[in-house]
């Protein structure tokens, strides 16, 4: 008889997932060790639910997790037996772990099989072969070391990752620490979470460490994380971030909470390339080219110094030739920071083959719960469309309904509602659609931020927000990354990109950064009730559900809500 | 008789014998014919002991070994001992072989009292010697009866067995003794060894014995066999009737405390899984059986409530056998139709009263069926009355459509599928004239005097069930074993001179008092299985080690039987504090409830079984579910229900907008009417009177089409005439202005 024990947390199911009860008494023990081998896929209010994966195995592997402490770990807490044959695939996962192993001698690069079995069935399989340039011994195998990367990518994707031993350049020196008291006044240490991130990423030099991904949610400081790995390393850095506004933020807080000064700091981008010992560049201008078929002129800046670190910044958005390049980088320490491990195009293996396995992992609840970021409650406010539009709308192509609704002119009452709802606060005013985001800004009479706004005039707007001398700030999809608004408490999303989730995401994190006082930031999405932009939020209001969110739906036209 | 029409007098002789020889070596000889030869080796030294009998010979080399012709009876007797193993095998098939291995259609008709022999072949005579009424029968004779019997009734030639029968004699020592025989083998539990027959009557001439014993096979009342085991020959009466000689007395059923137990309207609920799949207009059914195509069969069953192994073991209550049952019991309560032509597009549809009842909530659906099955004609219109515009045995009024209402219950006049519950009993060989209905009685019996027994049996049930005590489980097998053998009111029944004579498969007849007891415990069991079980009138459990049923009976069950007023089901019964509705809309089950598994099913999609998360409401399946009948405060009810957190706002808020957005529309066919002008659309809605309106100016529309006939007529008569027919006219931004479709 199956055995029901209903003081457990968690029910692993058949598909490998496993569901946490979070009202369990065991849940906060529970949640901590399973953390450790499977990846949180949603949190909803009750009930999360987390996947084992052979990466999630892989990873907790590589943290030195046994298959016997994983599956201990689930029967001790479950409610219910363990489906038997997941039992026996986390061990086979576990197993394949280590069973393959780089290192280094005196000549170059070894990769070691645990047995002659194994070794031979890698020296057959038709991806591993070209990159093993001579069988030493029944178990190992001669490496190019230009191809440890590319030798981990394939290993990983026959299901047999390789442990990485074979160690790291040092890289240029590089004396880096960080201050006690930023340069913008005020005392600056590293929060509990960030020390332990950095600590473990470094793991004092060893072998073991030194490459790997850091899982941190928006507004926990994975800059600040990046920067402590840095005086960990004591080396020279190349960061990799996303765009201009990300890489100036980044060197703004080198310079402000590091030893760091000017002119060991350069940029590289578009309009400037200046390479110095700390580097920061855009995956943009590493990935440009003049024409399809031209080589990326930039991808150069990897070898243009001795680089003992490379940081990877926001990695889940990693583009293809970068991945390319990093294939080629493995003898550098390597550091990647994410709020989440899901890719858009599934490639998290090479993720974990190049950039390394995941380090840390802090789920943006626990954080909520320290008062590290700010409590967030989202809100959909849901309005119709004016009657001269309903039948407009009703015969338009499916193309063009999605932008009909969005540009609802009904929005900027709502928005003005809103705005005098939170009239302290700062507020962010977020669309897709530029016409509709100047138009809106234009008559509340706000600033409004676009992809077109110059560098020079975008910095001014920043300041002035930061500074509270400008309490509302329209801005359109460029506000999605990187850019670091600390103040903002109340976001208002006007219109969004159809159901994207990490878009849902990153506007979130633009306002989860501690705030004083109450400690919560609004964030509201305004949507017209009854047409395709309702189904496209529902997508959206699911995500923030997963991400454990409270959502609610308010309807102007219902009464109680019209005052 | 055949095979053991022997001097049993020999066979007495040379048991001696046979005790000597060694196991493996009366297996051998049992092997030995007329017509083969086996190697001296295999008699491993003890041949020289049958040869010295006369029994066996050699061959010429001495290599082998013949059966002698002295041998011969003896080897008969022993391999028809082993020819049926009755001790272990003693059913009605095993006696019917029995039967017509060893008996003659003359012996076999001269025994039977009936005139059904000629077309029964022996069955009937089976059921009557499982009887102790046979053994009883024999015992009471006070004389030779045999003697004083006519000779048997001449068969046809074809039937008469050729061999000449031996003498027996006939004597009233010979009753007496095969009396006593058969008396001593009543007492005995377990069959008695051959050897020890004459030990046990040491003062009966043994030829006396041999002939008693002959007369008592012939009889049927003594079975000679082999224990296989040891290779003795034993001597028994039927083994049933030993059993039932043996048996403890009934007790009245104790009670027990169920170490786990069940309870759930399913057939309730998997009706309304089946009728929700039929409400969304694409349940096909096969042109040549009316059965459900296979795909959407299997999706309709893995939507079904799922029974734990140990309930559905009980009484093997498999789902391809429920759905069958839910389709027949919405057919005969007309909740759904059959839909279209056959090979067509057949379709199985719910009515308007089947639409109804999908909108009740739980206990009003299941009340419903009680409410039917209490009293079914007065409830079919009941339920008319609930779908307004419906005519219970007519058409759906205003539907305007042939739906084949004939076909409705064509394809169930032999509902054999229905059978698929009755592996639990074998009482199809006994009579297999019940008329199965939907009914309060599953069950009723043809009887030949057509006398309407279901009053007798309504209050007998009623009576047998009512007699439990309230919350307290009994003993399944206990109940079943009390009312079979101290409350069976068939036996008062069948004890009236003018006894009915129950349908059999060989016609009509008297039952046995054994027969009575399976018939009332099929009774007993078909209500108790397919009447209260099904509809959550008892809960089931298991009790002990073995696992032993046990039930008890409920409020519905009490509602059944007419002794309860009301009952309570649908709130709080979904084994609440098990099920979470999280702010995702994922259904997430902490531990199995079927019951709330299949409330679920009608408006969630299903991702997984047993327990986590199950189920996820999307706006398709909310809409599936309002295409059902489902309304918003059904789903949200149903969820309050079953969640043990309060239900998500946000869930609350789209589940109710989904629902907001669902609207009804009718389809009807009609006859648009062009006119060239006003003025003639004037003149033909003059003519169509309230069977036509205008839709614009110059477009009418002719609501009956049976009226198209007349009402040409009329405008043929006042010079509007039909033109020819323009199909690029029929879009609505021609119709203004249009000159084609009627002409002036």
């Amino acid at each position: 008889m199956t055995t029901y024990r209903p003081e457990n947390p968690l029910i692993v199911q058949g598909d490998h997932t496993v569901l946490v009860e979070v009202d369990s008494p065991r849940y906060l023990t529970a949640r901590d060790e399973l953390a450790r081998f499977a990846e949180l896929i949603k949190s909803p209010e009750h009930i999360h639910t987390y996947r084992i994966s052979p990466l999630s195995i892989w990873n907790a592997c590589a943290a030195g997790i046994s298959a016997d402490e994983i599956s201990r770990t689930l029967y001790e807490y479950s409610k219910y037996e363990v489906p038997q044959h997941v039992a026996v695939e986390i061990r086979e996962y576990s197993s394949r772990y280590g069973r393959l192993r780089l290192e280094r001698d005196g000549e170059g690069l070894l990769l070691w099989a645990a047995d002659a079995p194994l070794a031979e069935e890698i020296h057959r399989n038709k991806h591993v072969a070209p990159l093993l340039t001579e069988r030493l011994s029944p178990e190992s195998f001669r490496v190019d070391p230009a191809s440890r990367g590319r030798i981990k990518q394939a290993l990983v994707k026959i299901g047999f990752p390789a442990e990485d031993l074979a160690g790291y350049r040092d890289g240029e020196p590089l004396p880096i620490s960080l201050r006690n008291k930023a340069l913008s006044g005020g005392a600056f240490a590293l929060r509990h979470y960030q020390a332990d991130a950095a600590r473990i990423f470094h793991a004092e030099g060893a072998r073991r460490g030194g490459s790997g991904v850091i899982v941190l949610p928006c507004g926990a400081g994975k800059t600040i994380v990046g920067m402590a790995c840095m005086a960990a390393v004591q080396a020279s850095t190349l960061v990799l971030t996303t765009n201009v506004t990300a890489s100036r933020q980044w060197i703004a807080e080198l310079l402000d909470k590091t030893s760091l000064q000017d002119d060991q700091v350069g940029e590289y981008n578009g309009s400037t390339k200046d390479v110095r010992p700390v580097t920061v560049a855009t995956y943009n201008i590493m990935t440009w080219r003049p024409r399809n078929d031209a080589e990326f002129a930039h991808l150069k800046l990897f070898d243009e110094r001795n680089w003992g670190l490379i940081i990877y910044d926001e990695v889940h958005l990693l583009p293809a030739p970068v991945f390319q390049v990093t294939a080629g980088l493995q003898a550098r320490r390597r550091l990647g920071l994410t709020a989440t491990l899901v890719r858009e195009d599934g490639r998290e293996d090479d993720v974990f083959a190049l950039i390394g396995p995941k380090k840390v992992d802090v789920p943006w609840k626990v954080l909520e719960g320290e008062g590290w970021i700010a409590a967030a409650s989202c809100t959909e406010i849901r309005l119709t469309l004016p009657e001269e539009l309903r039948m407009p709308y009703a015969v338009a192509e499916s193309r063009h309904k999605f932008r009909m609704a969005s540009e609802n002119p009904r929005k900027l009452a709502a928005v003005r509602e809103l705005l005098a709802r939170h009239p302290d606060e700062p507020t962010l005013i977020i669309g897709m659609y530029v016409e509709q985001i100047k138009q809106i800004a234009a008559e509340l009479g706000v600033p409004v931020l676009t992809g077109n706004t110059a560098q020079r005039k975008r910095d001014a707007i920043y300041e002035d927000f930061k500074a509270g001398r400008l309490g509302v700030l329209a801005v359109s999809k460029i506000a999605n990354f990187a850019v670091d608004l600390p103040d903002a408490a109340v976001a208002i999303q006007i219109s969004g990109t159809f159901g994207s989730r990490q878009e849902e995401a990153q506007r979130l994190g633009r306002i989860l950064r501690p705030k004083a006082g109450a400690n919560q930031a609004h964030f509201y999405s305004i949507v017209s009730r009854d047409t395709v932009e309702q189904d496209f939020a529902l997508k959206r209001q699911l995500f923030l559900c997963e991400q454990g969110y409270s959502y609610e739906i308010r309807d102007v036209e219902e009464k109680g809500n019209r005052s | 008789m055949k095979l053991f029409d022997v001097d049993w007098l020999d066979i007495f002789e040379l048991l001696p014998l046979w005790e000597q020889l060694a196991l493996g070596v009366r297996r051998v000889f049992a092997t030995l014919r007329s017509d083969n030869r086996i190697a001296v080796s295999a008699f491993d030294g003890q041949d020289q002991l049958l040869a010295k009998a006369g029994l066996i010979g050699y061959s010429d080399n001495l290599k082998k070994v013949r059966l002698e012709k002295k041998g011969q009876p003896f080897a008969r007797v022993v391999r028809a001992m082993m020819r049926h193993d009755i001790l272990k095998n003693s059913n009605i098939e095993a006696l019917a072989n029995y039967l017509h291995d060893h008996f003659t259609h003359q012996e076999l008709y001269s025994l039977n009292t009936s005139a059904i022999y000629r077309y029964s072949g022996g069955s009937d005579i089976a059921h009557s010697v499982i009887s102790v009424a046979w053994i009883e029968e024999i015992l009471a004779r006070k004389e030779d009866v045999k003697k004083n019997s006519p000779r048997p009734k001449t068969l046809p030639s074809w039937l008469s067995f050729p061999r000449p029968r031996p003498e027996i004699v006939e004597s009233a020592a010979t009753l007496s003794v095969e009396q006593s025989l058969i008396r001593h083998l009543m007492d005995l539990t377990v069959p008695l060894p051959l050897r020890d027959l004459k030990r046990t009557f040491p003062d009966v001439a043994p030829r006396v014995l041999a002939d008693a014993l002959l007369r008592g096979i012939g009889d049927l009342a003594i079975f000679p066999a082999m224990r296989m085991g040891d290779m003795t020959p034993v001597l028994g009466l039927w083994p049933a009737i030993t059993q039932r000689l043996h048996r403890p007395k009934a007790k009245s059923p104790e009670t027990v405390q169920p170490d786990k137990s069940f309870h759930a309207a399913f057939l309730m609920e998997d009706m309304t899984t089946l009728l929700v799949a039929a409400a969304s207009g694409s349940l096909r059914l096969r042109g040549n059986d009316y059965a459900l195509f296979a795909k959407a069969q299997q999706e309709i069953e893995s939507n079904m409530m799922p029974l734990f192994d140990w309930v559905a073991d009980v009484w093997n209550l498999r789902v391809p056998a429920r759905l069958n049952t839910a389709k027949f019991w919405l057919q005969s309560m007309g909740l759904t139709k059959n839909a279209g032509d056959a090979g067509k597009d057949l379709r199985l549809q719910p009515t308007l009263p089947g639409e109804a009842w999908l909108a009740e909530p739980p206990k009003q659906r299941l009340k419903k069926i009680l409410d039917y099955l209490a009293n079914p004609t007065t409830a079919k219109n009941a339920l008319a009355d609930s779908a307004p515009g419906y005519d219970a045995y007519g058409d759906e009024a205003g539907c305007g459509y042939d739906d084949d209402e004939d076909d409705d219950f064509d394809e169930y006049d032999d509902y054999s599928d229905y059978d698929d519950y009755d592996d639990y009993d074998e009482y199809d060989d006994g009579f297999s004239g019940f008329d199965r209905r939907l009914d309060f009685l599953p069950l009723r019996l043809e009887s030949a005097d057509r006398k309407d027994y279901d009053a007798i049996f309504r209050k007998a049930i009623v009576d047998a069930f009512a007699a439990g005590r309230s919350g307290e489980f009994i003993s399944l097998d206990g109940f079943l074993r009390w009312h079979v053998e101290e409350k069976n009111p068939l036996v008062d029944l069948f004890k009236e001179k003018q006894k009915p004579r129950i349908y059999g498969r060989w016609g009509y007849r008297a039952p046995n008092r054994e027969e009575l007891d399976e018939l009332w415990n099929s009774f007993l069991t078909e209500f108790l299985v397919n009447r209260l079980f099904v509809l959550g009138g008892i809960q089931l459990g298991v009790a002990g080690k073995s696992g032993e049923p046990c039930f008890s009976l409920t409020d519905i069950g009490r509602y059944l039987l007419g002794i309860g007023k009301d009952f309570d089901y649908g709130q709080g019964q979904a084994d609440q504090g098990q099920v979470v509705v999280q702010p995702n809309f994922d259904i997430v089950f902490l531990a199995p409830s079927p019951l709330a598994e299949a409330t679920i099913a009608r408006f969630a999609e299903r991702k997984t079984r047993g327990q986590g998360t199950m189920f996820a409401i999307t706006k398709k399946s909310i809409i599936t579910a309002a295409g059902g009948g489902m309304t918003a405060a059904q789903v949200l009810d149903t969820l309050k229900n079953v969640s043990c957190k309060p239900i998500p706002a946000n869930v609350t808020r789209e589940v109710t907008g989904w629902f907001n957005q669902c609207r009804k529309i009718q389809v009807r066919p009609s006859i648009l009417i062009h006119c060239p002008d006003a003025e003639t659309a004037a003149r033909v809605l003059a003519a169509g009177g309230k069977k036509t309106v205008a839709l614009t100016d110059t477009v009418v529309e002719l609501m009956e089409a049976k009226a198209k006939t007349e009402i040409l007529r009329k405008l043929q008569g006042s010079g509007v005439f039909v033109g020819q027919h323009n199909p690029h006219h029929h879009s609505s931004h021609h119709l203004p202005g249009s000159r084609r479709s009627l002409q002036r």
